[in-house]
C-alpha cells in the first residue's frame, strides 16, 4: 500500500512538474509562484485519492506477495482457508504456516524506485531553465533589473535633474525620480518591459499636465471673438504675430478702457486659474489687475510679459521636451523620424505629435527589434502573430511615433484659374467653446492603453484570443 | 476417516509407486508417464502423439498391468466400422434366436485407440459418445461402460496423407495431449538393453482395487483452491481467445479458436494432482502453469496465418503464460 502510494505520488508529481513549466511560461511570475503551492497540494491529494480508490484487496496483495516471493500461493491459501472447518483446508493452512514460518517475506518485496522518478528530470530541467533564463530571454536575477530597464531608469534620473534645475515642475521631477527607483528595484523578470511602459505612460500624463495647455490654445479660446491684428494672429495660430499684436495692444491708447480686451483677459485668467498655472496666465492676471487698478504701465508690462510667454512658449518647452524624451524611451531609445531631440525647439506645439499613422496589422507584424532597440536593451514585443504569444504589431502599445507637423513640408503646385471662382463653404465641426468631451481622445487612449495591456495579461482571457483584443485596441488607436 | 495428511501421503506414495513400476518397462518419457497417471486419477482421456516405436502401446499395456485394470486395444484403420468399436447385436441361440449384445473393445477400463486419425469420422464419432458419456447406445439400448474408463488414443504425426484429422469436438474431449518425444542416446541404449536381452520385467499390480482408484479420484477433487488461483486459470484460458480483452497480439493474429471451458476444467483438475504430489493441500498457480501445455495445446486452433507462419500452440501458450506472469 505504501509503495503503491509512492508510485501514485511519483506519477502525480511528474504530472504536476509537467504542468509547472507551462504555468511559469504563460502566467506572470507572481501569479505562477502563487499557483504552484496549490498545485503541490492538488498533487498530494490526487495521489492519495488515487491510491485509496485503487487499493487492492488483501487477497490480491497476498497473491502478489506469493508471486514475488515464490511461495506457491501459500499466503493466499492461508488467507482464504483460515477459519474453515474443512479438514483439507485446515491441513492446507497448517502446511502454509509451516512453510512460511521461516520465510523472509520482506526480502521478497524490495522497495523499487517508481518509474516516474527518472522522468521528473525533464520537467525539472525545464523549470530550472525558465527560472534561470526567464520567458523573455536573458538571465533573470533575484531582483535585478535588466540593462534596458536600468538605462531607462538612468535617463529618468537625468531628466528629473534637468526638470528640477530649470524649475519647471518639482512634482514632475519627483515623479521622475520615483519612477526611476521603481524601475531599478521592481521591474524584473519577464514583466520588466511592461512595467517600464506603464511607468513611462504615467510620467507622460504628468508631463502633459505639467506642460499645461498650449499658450496659443489658451489665447485662441480667450481671444476667439477678437477683431484686429491680435484676433487675426490668434486665428492663424501665429505666436509671434500674436505676441506683437499683444504688445501693440498694450501700448495703444485707450487700452485701459478696452472692454473687449479686459473680457478676453478675464477669460484667459479664469481659464488659467482653473488649471495649471503658466506664465501666460499669470501675466494675464497681472494685466487684468493693472487694468482694474488703472495702472497702464503695469498693464503694459504685464501684456509685454504675455507676449514674451507666447514667444517663448515657456512651460511648454520643458514639458514638451520631457514628453519627447519619454516617447523616445517608450520606443526603445530611438527617436522617430523627424522628431526633435530632447532640448531642441519644437514646431507648433498645438499640433502635438502630428497625425497618428496606424499601420495595417494583419498578418505581417514587425519582427522583434524593428524599432531599432538593440538586443542588449532587453526583450521587445513582437511574438508570433495570431497566437497566444502575439504582442501586437508594434513595439509599443501606443504605436510608432509619428512624424510631427513642421518637419519637411511637401511642396505641391496647384493649377487654377485667376479670378473669382466658385466658393464652397462647409462647416467643419470642431471643438467648441463648451465641448461635451472633457478630454482629448488621444489623451484618454494613452491613459487607458497601459491598463488595457495589464488587464490583457492578468484577466482570464484564452491565450488564443488575446491577439484579437490587441488588434481591436490597435484599430481604435488615434 | 483418515486425516488429510495421511490420505495425501498415501496418494503420493501410490502415485510414485505406480510411476516407478512403469519405469521398469518405460525408459524416459517422465512427463508422458506422469501425464497418463494424472489422467487416470482425474478421469480424463489422453491423446498421445508421437512417431511409431516410442512405446506408446507399451505404456498403456504396462499401465493396465500395474493398475489391475481391464485393457483393450483398438487398431484404427480406414475400414473400421463403429460397431467394431462399440459392439453390435448378434442373433444368438438356436431356439430363441434373440438378439444378444456383443460388447465391443470399448468395454474396458483402459482402451488404447491406436492411430485414431486413420479411422473415418463416423467411426471416430462412435468413440465420442463413449468418451464423454461413459456409455454406448446400440440398437436404442444404452450400455454403460466400466469405471474407471480411460481412452488413450495415439496418432502418428508423420503419415498425414489418407488420415482423418480429429475434429475439434473430439479433440476437446481429451484431457491431455502429450507429445511423445524421441528418446535420447542414453535412453535408446537403455531401451535396447531391456528389449533385446532375455530379461523381461514383470510388473506388479500396485494400484489396489478399482474401488480404491475411484476413491482416490474423489479425494483428488476435494483438494481446495483459492479464488485467485481459479481466476488465474480463467485468465489463462480467456487469453487464448482472440476476441477477448486479455488476448495478446499473437493470439489476435494467429488464433482462430481458443480453448473451451473443458480446458479450464483440465487445468484445475490436473493442478490438484500436481499440488498433492508437491506435498501441498492447495492448488497454486505453478500447478496451473505446469498443466497448461498438455491441457490446452490441442484446444487452441490456429488460423491460416498462424499455420503459414509455422507458429506452434506450445509457443503461443508459453508466451501467454509469460505475459500473465509479468502482469
Amino acid at each position: 500500500m505504501a509503495q503503491a502510494f509512492c508510485r501514485a505520488l511519483a506519477w502525480a508529481v511528474l504530472g504536476g512538474l509537467a504542468i509547472a513549466p507551462g504555468l511559469l511560461w504563460a502566467l506572470p511570475t507572481g501569479r505562477a509562484v502563487a499557483v504552484i503551492p496549490w498545485l503541490g497540494v492538488a498533487v498530494l491529494a490526487g495521489a492519495a485519492l488515487w491510491t485509496f480508490r485503487q487499493r487492492p484487496t488483501l487477497a490480491a496483495v497476498a497473491a502478489e506477495v506469493d508471486r514475488r516471493a515464490g511461495t506457491r500461493d501459500r499466503l493466499g491459501a492461508a488467507l482464504a482457508f483460515a477459519g474453515s472447518d474443512d479438514p483439507l483446508r485446515r491441513a492446507a493452512v497448517a502446511e502454509c504456516e509451516r512453510a512460511l514460518a521461516g520465510f523472509d517475506l520482506g526480502g521478497s518485496l524490495p522497495w523499487r524506485v517508481p518509474r516516474a522518478v527518472p522522468w521528473m528530470a525533464i520537467p525539472l530541467a525545464c523549470i530550472a531553465w525558465l527560472a534561470f533564463f526567464g520567458a523573455g530571454g536573458g538571465p533573470v536575477g533575484g531582483g535585478a533589473a535588466d540593462a534596458a530597464t536600468l538605462a531607462v531608469a538612468d535617463r529618468l534620473e537625468s531628466l528629473a535633474a534637468r526638470v528640477s534645475r530649470e524649475e519647471t515642475s518639482e512634482a514632475l521631477a519627483e515623479a521622475l525620480r520615483k519612477s526611476a527607483h521603481h524601475l531599478r528595484t521592481e521591474a524584473v523578470g519577464p514583466d520588466a518591459r511592461r512595467e517600464m511602459l506603464r511607468e513611462l505612460s504615467t510620467l507622460e500624463e504628468l508631463a502633459r499636465a505639467a506642460q499645461g495647455e498650449s499658450p496659443m490654445d489658451a489665447m485662441s479660446e480667450a481671444f476667439s471673438g477678437e477683431e484686429g491684428e491680435l484676433g487675426e494672429a490668434v486665428r492663424r495660430n501665429d505666436p509671434q504675430a500674436a505676441a506683437r499684436a499683444l504688445e501693440n495692444r498694450g501700448t495703444a491708447s485707450g487700452a485701459m478702457d478696452d472692454e473687449a480686451l479686459r473680457q478676453a483677459l478675464e477669460r484667459l485668467a479664469r481659464k488659467q486659474s482653473g488649471g495649471a498655472s503658466s506664465p501666460l496666465g499669470e501675466a494675464a492676471s497681472r494685466a487684468l489687475e493693472a487694468m482694474k487698478q488703472g495702472n497702464p504701465s503695469a498693464a503694459t508690462e504685464a501684456m509685454r510679459q504675455m507676449a514674451q510667454a507666447l514667444r517663448e512658449g515657456a512651460g511648454q518647452k520643458q514639458g514638451k521636451n520631457v514628453m519627447q524624451a519619454l516617447e523616445e524611451m517608450k520606443n526603445g531609445g530611438v527617436p522617430a523620424m523627424g522628431e526633435p531631440q530632447p532640448g531642441e525647439e519644437g514646431g507648433d506645439s498645438r499640433q502635438g505629435s502630428g497625425i497618428a499613422m496606424v499601420e495595417a496589422t494583419g498578418g505581417n507584424p514587425e519582427p522583434r527589434g524593428a524599432t531599432g532597440a538593440s538586443a542588449s536593451e532587453g526583450s521587445t514585443p513582437g511574438g508570433n502573430p495570431g497566437t497566444e504569444h502575439d504582442e501586437g504589431s508594434k513595439a509599443s502599445p501606443f504605436g510608432d511615433a509619428t512624424q510631427p507637423a513642421g518637419h519637411e513640408p511637401m511642396q505641391t503646385r496647384l493649377h487654377g484659374l485667376l479670378g473669382e471662382g466658385e466658393t464652397l463653404q462647409s462647416l467643419i465641426p470642431t471643438r467648441t467653446e463648451d465641448p461635451k468631451a472633457t478630454a482629448a481622445y488621444q489623451a484618454i487612449y494613452r491613459a487607458a492603453a497601459p491598463a488595457a495591456e495589464e488587464a490583457l495579461e492578468s484577466e482570464a482571457i484564452p491565450l488564443g484570443s488575446r491577439f484579437l483584443i490587441r488588434r481591436y485596441f490597435e484599430a481604435i488607436r488615434p | 476417516m483418515n486425516p488429510p495428511e495421511a490420505d495425501t501421503a498415501q496418494f503420493r506414495e501410490l502415485f510414485r509407486r505406480i510411476e516407478s513400476e512403469l519405469r521398469k518397462r518405460i525408459v524416459g518419457q517422465e512427463p508422458i508417464v506422469e501425464g497418463v497417471l494424472v489422467a487416470l486419477f482425474v478421469g480424463g482421456h489422453v491423446l498421445l502423439e508421437g512417431v511409431p516405436g516410442l512405446g506408446k502401446t507399451m505404456l498403456v499395456r504396462s499401465l493396465a498391468e500395474v493398475t489391475n485394470l481391464h485393457f483393450s486395444r483398438i487398431q484404427f484403420t480406414p475400414d473400421l466400422m463403429p460397431s467394431d468399436i462399440v459392439g453390435t447385436n448378434l442373433i444368438a441361440g438356436e431356439e430363441n434366436r434373440a438378439f444378444r449384445f456383443q460388447p465391443g473393445p470399448v468395454f474396458a477400463n483402459l482402451v488404447l485407440a491406436d492411430e485414431i486419425n486413420r479411422a473415418t469420422p463416423k467411426t471416430q464419432s462412435a468413440l465420442l459418445e463413449a468418451m464423454q458419456e461413459h456409455h454406448v447406445t446400440v440398437g436404442g439400448v444404452q450400455h454403460p461402460l466400466r469405471e474407471p474408463f480411460l481412452v488413450l488414443a495415439t496418432q502418428n504425426p508423420l503419415e498425414m496423407e489418407g488420415t482423418y484429422p480429429l475434429p475439434e469436438a473430439q479433440l476437446d474431449r481429451f484431457l491431455f495431449k502429450l507429445k511423445v518425444a524421441y528418446p535420447s542416446a542414453e535412453e535408446l541404449h537403455a531401451i535396447l538393453d531391456r528389449t533385446t536381452s532375455d530379461t523381461d520385467e514383470t510388473l506388479s499390480g500396485v494400484a489396489g482395487s478399482v474401488d480404491d482408484l475411484l476413491r482416490w479420484r474423489a479425494f483428488v477433487r476435494s483438494v481446495p483452491l483459492t479464488r485467485e488461483v481459479q481466476d488465474y486459470a480463467v485468465r489463462l484460458v480467456l487469453a487464448t481467445h482472440p476476441d477477448q480483452p486479455g488476448a495478446g497480439e499473437e493470439t489476435r493474429r494467429f488464433v482462430r479458436y481458443g480453448a473451451s471451458p473443458r480446458g479450464a476444467q483440465a487445468l484445475i483438475l490436473a493442478g490438484k494432482i500436481f499440488a498433492l504430489l508437491d506435498e501441498r493441500f492447495h492448488v497454486s498457480r505453478a500447478d496451473i502453469e505446469k498443466a497448461a501445455l498438455p491441457a490446452l495445446r490441442h484446444r487452441v486452433m490456429l488460423n491460416f496465418e498462424g499455420e503459414a507462419e509455422g507458429i506452434t500452440t506450445d509457443a503461443l501458450l508459453a508466451g501467454i503464460i509469460t505475459a500473465l506472469a509479468q502482469g
